[in-house]
């Protein structure tokens, strides 16, 4: 690198430096650096030099100078991060668990593992050292938590205890065999091709609300839209889906009768409990007093 | 709204596994719910998460939450009779919310319809009446405010050579106004920038929420190195009945006598863990560790954070509490300052000392920073996005920087206000832009 282009790279890389207040944690200019390209490299590892500077500008620095001070031990960054964020995580888990007592459960185990209660082979290992800044600390905060709830109700949900079920009344007996569902192969290819033409943001519209059952303010929240767009959005869908599948039948052999009767029956024949199926991972709920019975028939991913 | 077909949903089934792969991590995720990432990253990760039910759901409980939100689900725990371990302030008007979710929007919007126009006739009609009947001795009503006996918030020649309707205010509005006149401890408070750090504690009073960042302050060489100081100076905003501006123009931030008690507060903790007021049952994680990361050290650091981490758990609440027997009702007044923060993007202002937000404005891009000074409050965000009021936020202007043929693009993430009109932007790329003339032209560097 020219001797101009380096001195301009270690200004701008002292300048970053000077922002994250990373010096108030004991923590060097090199040491900040060497978390940084950590960083270029998971992310822009290909990236030119003014892609790399634009990219670390972009991160959240303060933020980052105190999550990684707290995952060596620093004891000041312990007291700011604290100070910041204790009872946040316990906001946090109150709204994710909707339940006081498991609310605590789950912020003060996501506390030890920020921590590095966890030690591996005698070292401290703290879940702050993933945190790269891309988002704020906050949010990192918030999801890691709604990942480790979700990953509980996940593992919960899959525990029946035959004790309870029998305590309970649960009667053992065969369930009668699922109906079968004539869906004709074309309209699933049709409806295949018609669901892959569509933008990924229309799909994740589609998936939230039908499948996952989330509102309109939800879903826009999501995607930083209008609750009116997501409403037009899936109107429009709605609309154009039934077209394109229609279109995609008839180009099959279909006539336009035959078409409109297969979408139509495909409705009324599918015997199934559609929403058993659709909703099979429905929303998490708070841990579940009694132990959610496995699900049969169709359930994939459920052992 | 038109439903899609059931085989649409079917399929959509069919093409979300439980447990699929190429999960986008949780600093990426959040990324995602702030909108910072770039759009061709957005579009990958937009196109995972349609396909994966998992990170969906991760993703939805990921959302930040509104305070109405956070109420509500604060009722509904209460209303299901489980005891919660650590209770945040309620909200003031959590009941109005929790109320008004029973009804329609039409139904509320016709009903603060109506309340708006019954007070305005209550509030209208004496005042005319009052009008007509003083009309002939309105010099006789200013001699007799003229003379109203001083309040004791008037110890500064500024607030002395106040009008008398300030004065006024000052007197009805400070309860304590003694406290209002304390010497602050902290670094002379100067509108600095402040960028979107986490906001203070929803709930409680924004000084308040900050007193253990002042502690950590007043123990590190610059306040500029920790965030804390300015946070404490920058939400505390100013209203015209307590607004004392000193001679640089600057407003002067009356949080002296709380920061003087956070400062004591937050030592003694540090010297008696087993205050009372640290005595809520409930231990926090920090004391089951094992020996400190420092090892040789551990006792010692152990202790320490494990006092800091007692200390945190001190509700908002006993804080209020022992602060208000402290400082009578300074947290009262307060409350009542406009307090800024960012949230997701949004610049958001709380009127009442963090109890309640609401959002001031949204920009066509997220917003990354903010600084006020007086009624002048800038906010700056992704792609040049500038915005300024000169009224507390009520109204607002997108200013446009340019200089020359350069016009400001780049993400806007810290603004510093030297003077009323006078104020400098840093944006990521390492540009800096000047004005002194609040915006009007520009200067870039």
């Amino acid at each position: 690198m020219p001797p101009r282009a380096q001195s301009r790279s270690a200004n701008f890389a002292a300048g970053l430096y000077a922002r994250s207040g990373a010096a108030a944690y004991g923590m060097s200019g090199e040491e900040f650096a060497l978390i940084l390209e950590e960083i270029q490299r998971k992310y822009i590892p290909r990236g030119s030099a003014d892609e790399k500077a634009e990219f670390c500008a972009a991160l959240r620095l303060e933020e980052l100078a105190l999550a990684r001070a707290c995952a060596v031990g620093n004891e000041p960054a312990w007291k700011d991060f604290i100070a910041r964020y204790r009872q946040k995580l316990h906001g946090m888990a109150l709204h994710i668990t909707r339940d006081g007592a498991h609310a605590a459960e789950l912020a003060d185990s996501l506390f030890a593992d920020l921590y590095g209660l966890n030690a591996r082979n005698g070292l401290r290992h703290s879940k702050l050292v993933f945190y790269t800044g891309r988002g704020s600390l906050e949010g990192w905060l918030r999801t890691v938590m709604a990942q480790e709830f979700v990953n509980r109700y996940r593992k919960q949900k899959r525990t029946v205890s035959l004790e309870e079920q029998t305590e309970d009344g649960v009667q053992f007996e065969a369930k009668p065999p699922a109906p079968e569902c004539t869906v004709d192969p074309r309209l699933e290819t049709a409806t295949d091709q018609a669901l892959d033409e569509l933008s990924a943001e229309d799909r994740f519209t589609l998936a939230s609300y039908y499948l996952d059952g989330r509102t309109l303010a939800e879903i826009a929240r999501a995607l930083g839209l209008h609750e009116s767009s997501i409403s037009r959005r899936l109107d429009r869908l709605s609309t154009a889906l039934r077209k394109r599948i229609l279109a995609g039948l008839r180009d099959q052999g279909m006539s336009h009768s035959q078409a409109t009767e297969a979408l139509e029956a495909d409705v009324r024949d599918m015997t199934l409990d559609l929403r058993s199926r659709l909703t099979q991972d429905s929303r998490a709920t708070t841990f579940p007093r009694s132990k959610i019975p496995a699900q049969e028939g169709g359930s994939q991913g459920d052992s | 709204m038109t439903e899609v077909p059931k085989i649409v949903r079917l399929r959509l089934f069919a093409a979300n596994p439980e447990d699929g792969v190429g999960h986008p991590d949780p600093d990426v995720l959040a990324a995602f719910v702030e909108h910072s990432l770039s759009p061709t990253e957005r579009v990958d990760v937009v196109g995972h998460l349609a396909a994966c039910r998992n990170c969906r759901e991760v993703l939805m409980l990921a959302l930040p939450v509104s305070e109405r939100e956070f109420a509500l689900a604060e009722d509904e725990i209460e209303a299901a009779g489980i005891r919660q371990t650590e209770k945040k302030p309620r909200n003031r008007f959590a009941w109005a919310s929790f109320s008004l979710g029973s009804f329609s929007w039409g139904q509320v919007r016709w009903a603060a319809l109506a309340a708006g126009i019954a007070v305005a006739a209550l509030v209208a009609v004496p005042r005319w009446e009052r009008a007509v009947r003083h009309q002939g001795q309105s010099n006789a009503v200013v001699s007799e405010r003229l003379q109203a006996p001083a309040p004791p918030v008037s110890a500064s020649p500024a607030a002395s050579g106040a009008s008398p309707l300030r004065t006024e205010a000052s007197t009805t509005k400070a309860v304590t106004p003694q406290k209002v006149q304390a010497k602050a401890v902290l670094p002379k408070p100067s509108m600095q920038r402040r960028q979107a750090l986490p906001s203070p504690q929803r709930g409680e009073t924004s000084w308040a929420a900050n007193q253990t960042k002042d502690f950590a302050a007043t123990g590190k060489a610059s306040p500029g190195a920790v965030p804390g100081a300015e946070t404490v100076n920058r939400t505390l905003a100013e209203t015209p009945s307590n607004r004392t501006p000193n001679e640089q123009g600057k407003t002067q931030v009356t949080i002296g006598a709380g920061a003087e008690i956070s400062a004591e507060t937050s030592e003694a903790r540090l010297s008696s863990p087993d205050s009372g007021l640290l005595a809520r049952g409930n231990a926090p994680p920090v004391e089951k560790a094992k020996p400190g990361p420092d090892g040789a050290s551990g006792g010692s650091v152990q202790t320490a954070t494990a006092n800091v981490a007692a200390q945190a758990l001190v509700t908002s609440r006993a804080k209020s509490n022992m602060l208000s027997a402290r400082s009578g009702a300074l947290p009262m007044a307060v409350r009542r300052n406009a307090s800024w923060m960012i949230s997701s993007g949004v610049l958001q202002r709380s009127l009442d000392g963090g109890q309640t937000w609401q959002d001031s404005i949204h920009s066509d891009h997220p917003l990354l920073c903010f600084a006020t000074s007086g009624q002048d409050v800038w906010a700056g965000g992704q792609g040049g996005a500038l915005l300024h009021s000169t009224d507390n936020g009520t109204t607002w202007n997108k200013v446009g920087a340019a200089y020359g043929s350069q016009t400001l693009s780049a993400d806007v993430t810290h603004i510093e206000v030297h003077g009323p009109a006078e104020i400098t932007l840093t944006t990521g790329t390492g540009e800096i832009w000047t004005t002194a003339d609040a915006g009007k032209t520009w200067e870039k560097k």
